[in-house]
């Protein structure tokens, strides 16, 4: 069969099941998508909606002053955009930077190496959502923590009532959970370094500051790059952690704009499917710039 | 079955004795309650005077209490006005001074339903205002360890009322033998069998002449007994605005926008930038009468949007440059009732 039709021809016959498979979960809901961003109302099927062109667009984009949520016309949209910036930015500096520590640490022949390895990678293993509810247990009011600190005679804080501890808090358990990943990525990048430059760099007596500034981090650059593009697009994206640890509060101090799409067309009366569309149609626009970011990364990476 | 559902407030009656503080009558002030709880949960060293449920449903008959009338004269929605502020004002006060349970509210994002019942089963709480369906839960897990007691709303200028809620008996008008679905609803409506139907299944009865005769509710304890007895006779009391509500097809969007919005004034959420006020278009209210140059400036705008309030008045590029997709985006002016969207439903 595979002489009769080609070599060529012979793709084709596996083509159609997976086409029809993606066609239907994945470029239909697409094409959806697109239809129910420009219609408005609070009917289901798209036939019953009445189009409505760029209203949702200019909906959400109706704001006095950009840079205070406060008076925008869909103010929990811009706060959303803005926690999910502020995240985006606090967890991706940290976690690269604690993964870059980390991996240099492993990366050296310390006791214990491997048990150090498997610690830093655990949190990895665990659903994001059990990790968020053992969180939630040691921040609780009585929870964990506090009860620690009242066992030294301290007074219990409202950890996730408080809007700046509640931010904090989901950003480090976000770091915390996919720091290993990241590391993992990292000390693969490491190792492949030439120890030939290194020995090198030991012949001519530098420094193991010098070493690092001047062999490891220009080496591990494209790796990093690729590390910091992943790292960013996942953070946008980011919604069960933050939905099960803070529910996105309080109040909306914690509400990614995952979460606002998903409350907006799915979760609050009025179901507005027509601006939740939208908005995941600019998180998508987005994420596609950050997808061309990283493709961009990896083509640097491959080069070296 | 029919059955009425009623919101209301149940007291922990064991830790005012303790205190020695007396109960405040059938008549008593939101504000005498939130006074009398604080003196009882500061002598008991209860965590909280009071708590209530973290949902717009739960607060609206408060909200009606002080004057909220929930929709315009013309029967559109109008959920912020000067009561509904008042109410608001004091919850987030109280929220803020600990007079009430703040973490109900603040532990919760989005509209995210909370309740406060398990706190009041576990004596955390000398008064509860959340509704006649929790008394069953509550004669089942608080048993012997307090006594409790319903209480009813408390009152505001306006009136004393909860929010009613309720479940029907109905007949499709398409049925192929409307007498005997005729017959079935008049056996159920019917005083005796509604009566025996509420008792045996401890609920409020949805039947105005059994409520004033009062039941015996046999099978429930001393506690749920005398609960329920509570209840019926609170029925009586819920204001028309609140049935109105009740029967508003959209009600619960009003809810959600209530606990998203009063959950930011409780954290802070909606101080405006740099001033620590809230903007303007907050403060006024849309078709308040305030603006009606915004209504006007509107006029201008291309047919599908005319007649729409709340121009911006920074307007994103794509839209100013054609002058097509002119930035008016809230509710018909013209059906646009006083506060009716006040805030957007984001």
């Amino acid at each position: 069969m595979h002489r009769r039709i080609g070599r060529n021809r012979f793709a084709w016959i596996f083509l159609p099941p997976n086409l029809v498979i993606f066609g239907i979960l994945t470029y239909l809901p697409i094409a959806l998508n697109f239809g129910y961003a420009t219609t408005g109302g609070l009917a289901v099927l798209a036939t019953e909606r009445p189009f409505v062109g760029f209203e949702n667009f200019a909906s959400l984009l109706d704001c006095r002053d950009y840079l205070d949520p406060s008076t925008c016309s869909k103010d929990l949209f811009w706060r959303a955009l803005f926690n999910t910036g502020r995240f985006v930015l606090l967890q991706v500096g940290f976690m690269v930077l604690f993964s870059l520590i980390t991996a240099l640490v492993l990366d050296r022949e310390i006791k214990g190496r491997g048990f150090f390895r498997g610690v830093f990678f655990y949190p990895v293993l665990l659903n994001p959502v059990v990790l968020a509810l053992i969180w939630k247990w040691i921040l609780q009011r009585e929870g964990v923590l506090d009860a620690f600190i009242a066992a030294f005679g301290g007074e219990p804080i409202l950890w996730l009532m408080d809007a700046g501890w509640s931010f904090f808090w989901v950003v480090f358990v976000s770091i915390w959970a996919h720091t290993g990943f990241y590391t993992l990525i990292l000390l693969a990048g490491l190792q492949a370094i030439p120890k030939d430059v290194y020995e090198a760099a030991e012949m001519d007596t530098a420094s193991p500051w010098r070493k690092l500034t001047r062999i490891t981090l220009p080496s591990l650059m494209p790796i990093m790059l690729v590390v910091i593009v992943l790292a960013l697009i996942k953070g946008v994206q980011t919604f069960d952690e933050i939905h099960v640890l803070t529910g996105g509060g309080p109040g909306s101090a914690t509400m990614p704009i995952v979460q606002y799409i998903y409350e907006t067309g799915f979760a609050v009366q009025p179901r507005l499917f027509g601006l939740a569309a939208f908005a995941s149609l600019l998180l998508a626009a987005l994420l596609m710039v950050l997808t061309l970011l990283q493709l961009r990364a990896n083509r640097t990476s491959y080069r070296g | 079955m029919p059955q009425l559902t009623i919101t209301g407030g149940f007291v922990n009656r064991t830790l005012f004795e303790q205190a020695k503080v007396e109960l405040p009558g059938p008549q008593a002030s939101w504000d005498e309650w939130a006074e009398a709880t604080r003196k009882v949960a500061e002598a008991t060293q209860t965590r909280f005077p009071m708590a209530i449920d973290r949902t717009g449903h739960r607060v609206a008959g408060p909200a009606i209490s002080y004057g909220a009338e929930i929709f315009a004269a013309d029967g559109t929605p109008a959920l912020v006005d000067d009561g509904f502020k008042t109410l608001m004002a004091k919850l987030v006060a109280w929220m803020k001074d600990g007079t009430m349970a703040r973490d109900v509210w603040v532990s919760q994002g989005g509209a995210a339903y909370q309740d406060a019942a398990q706190e009041f089963i576990n004596g955390r709480v000398v008064y509860y205002y959340s509704g006649s369906w929790q008394t069953g839960r509550f004669e089942k897990a608080i048993g012997d360890a307090f006594d409790w007691e319903v209480v009813g709303s408390p009152c505001g200028p306006a009136a004393c009322s909860g929010m009613p809620g309720d479940a029907a008996l109905v007949a499709f008008t398409r049925t192929a033998a409307p007498q005997a679905a005729a017959k079935v609803l008049d056996f159920f409506a019917s005083e005796p069998v509604h009566a025996q139907l509420v008792e045996r299944t401890k609920k409020v009865p949805a039947h105005k002449g059994i409520a004033a005769k009062g039941l015996a509710y046999q099978d429930a304890g001393p506690a749920g007994c005398k609960a329920l007895q509570a209840w019926a006779r609170r029925v009586a009391e819920i204001a028309p605005a609140a049935y109105a509500c009740r029967d508003y097809p959209l009600n619960r969007v009003m809810f959600n926008a209530t606990t998203t919005r009063v959950t930011q004034a409780i954290v802070g959420a909606l101080l405006r930038r740099g001033d620590g006020q809230a903007p303007d278009r907050h403060r006024r209210g849309r078709g308040s009468g305030q603006e009606v140059g915004e209504a006007a400036e509107c006029a201008r705008c291309p047919r599908p949007y005319r007649g729409r309030v709340s121009c911006a008045r920074t307007t994103f590029w794509p839209i100013s440059w054609t002058g097509r997709w002119w930035p008016c985006t809230a509710a018909s002016a013209g059906t646009a009732s006083p506060g009716s969207s006040s805030r957007p439903t984001s």
